[in-house]
């Protein structure tokens, strides 16, 4: 569980590292300067004016890393081997996969593999939704 | 904001551990990040018996090879030769090293005897010889040989040269076929003349930019059987070509957008057609979009695993990223092939990735985003 939660950190620092870099170079320097004459630490900078300002860029950041997780596959296929270590580190894709490619006395395995995977694209779904529910909320307090 | 007053000289220190522990920070973290790739490449040159004895020590079995012993073994049929003995009836004398896999008939020579001085030539089936003595030639051959070990067995047990031709294969007809059509897409619903029709496309693109291969792979697995097209080249291209396609049309149709329609006037009333307009003004005129789109789908398929892992079966349609996969699971033992196989397969992501850093930072803040 915890190394292969390390190696996802590991991988996807860089991904959403850029995102952020992006989205911090698009503030205007006008709002950090005006921060700056009125005597703000970095720290304050930072808490309170870049992370706001971020918020949107954090929370869709979030459910992209959840949403991406859920789907995660090849990494924990690759890392597990069959049986019992497999089932300790099981996700919902590589339920999925056994079920659908790997039980051949079960009449219904494809079945059975579409509906876990129509769970998972429900479930993304269901993330993405309640992402914007909170998002518009958010920028609504950022305007005030 | 509040207010909060600044002392100069307390102010400089202030800055200078702040930058220490910024830089502190980030250093360690690049290393986080390199480190692996390092370990990973060094240890790609050790050998089985190093890599079980200590993980982070450095290679020395196959660099350190001057006096390897090898023993001589009569020909049998484990003994594979790498030359075809029909061709080629010289004699020869095959030795098989005693340090590295022994008596697995994995490390073998086939010394031509005529090259030989004569009291090597004559060595009997059992008898022991060391690297130095052989003729210089030879030698550097063995030495190198040992040297590239993992990397040669990785190519050669593993089939690697054919399934790095697939991935290549994969990653650059898909990303053709999919520049080709998105371009054309995108023409058409940013330039052309059909407002709501274009609205009801382009809804259709962002519902197929959200729907994964991993969420319908098993309809797609079912319908590719009816048809036939499970492991074959055009089924994964087909099924490649089909999920690259939305980034593709909502990135350069975005991009056409902000193309001046001047531009398009203009060609129209010197008399161009429209596919003449498209082919050299609109596909000149986006290069910048077309090469991010193109790095980005064609590492995002280099990478993939799941389509290919449930698609391909045979090893000739298997890419690089399930061949290695399949190879580990073969080779549980041989710790080093695994890890050269893995260098093989990172190198030419991380080749693209050094060459177009700035495009691929570019593709992913413009919504290139797969978790």
């Amino acid at each position: 569980m915890f190394p292969i939660g390390f190696a996802l950190i590991w991988i996807y620092t860089g991904h959403y590292m850029i995102i952020f870099l992006a989205n911090l170079q698009k503030i205007n320097e006008n709002l950090i300067e005006a921060a700056k004459i009125d005597g703000a630490s970095e720290a304050q900078i930072f808490f309170r004016k870049s992370v706001p300002m971020l918020s949107g860029t954090i929370l869709v950041s979030t459910v992209l890393a959840i949403a991406g997780s859920l789907r995660g596959f090849d990494l924990i296929f690759s890392i597990t081997t069959q049986g019992l270590q497999r089932n300790n580190a099981m996700v919902l894709p590589i339920y999925m996969y056994q079920t659908a490619f790997q039980n051949y006395t079960n009449q219904m395995r494809f079945a059975y593999g579409a509906a876990i995977s129509n769970a998972i694209v429900l479930i993304s779904v269901m993330l993405i939704l309640f992402s914007n529910v909170i998002g518009k909320r958010l920028s609504f307090n950022g305007d005030e | 904001m509040r207010n909060t007053i600044v002392f100069h000289d307390s102010s400089r220190l202030k800055a200078m551990t702040g930058k220490f522990i910024s830089y502190l920070i980030l250093v360690s973290w690049a290393l986080i990040t390199i480190l692996p790739l390092f370990w990973m490449v060094y240890s790609s040159f050790k050998s089985n018996a190093e890599l079980t004895k200590n993980i982070y020590s450095f290679p020395r079995d196959f660099f350190d090879n001057n006096e390897d012993k090898y023993v001589v073994i009569a020909p049998q049929l484990n003994v594979v030769p790498d030359y075809d003995p029909l061709e080629d009836k010289r004699e020869r004398l095959i030795i098989e090293s005693t340090t590295i896999s022994p008596q697995r008939r994995l490390m073998l020579h086939f010394l031509i005897k005529e090259d030989l001085p004569a009291e090597i030539a004559a060595l009997e089936p059992g008898d022991i010889l060391e690297v130095s003595q052989l003729p210089f030639a030879m030698r550097i051959s063995i030495s190198w040989d040992t040297i590239w070990f993992n990397y040669i067995s990785a190519f050669r047990r593993g089939g690697l040269v054919t399934k790095f031709l697939n991935s290549v294969i994969y990653a650059g007809v898909s990303t053709f076929l999919i520049n080709f059509f998105g371009l054309m897409m995108a023409f058409a619903l940013s330039k052309m003349q059909f407002r709501k029709l274009s609205y009801a496309v382009i809804g259709l693109v962002g519902l197929g930019y959200l729907i994964s291969i991993n969420s319908v792979i098993i309809p797609l697995f079912l319908m590719l059987t009816s048809v036939h097209l499970t492991d074959t080249h055009a089924g994964i291209i087909l099924v490649y070509t089909a999920f690259g396609l939305p980034l593709a049309v909502m990135l350069e149709a975005q991009f056409m957008r902000g193309l001046p329609n001047s531009l398009i006037e203009s060609a129209y009333i010197d008399g161009a057609s429209t596919f003449r307009t498209f082919t050299s003004i609109i596909v000149t005129m986006s290069v910048p979009v077309i090469v991010t789109v193109s790095i980005i789908s064609a590492l995002g398929i280099w990478n993939e695993f799941l389509l290919v892992l449930v698609l391909a079966s045979s090893e000739t349609t298997k890419s690089l990223p399930v061949g290695v996969f399949s190879f580990s699971s073969l080779t549980s033992s041989q710790l080093g092939w695994q890890l050269a196989a893995l260098v093989i397969a990172t190198a030419a992501a991380i080749l693209v990735y050094l060459l177009y850093q700035k495009r691929l930072a570019m593709g992913v803040v413009g919504g290139a985003i797969k978790g």
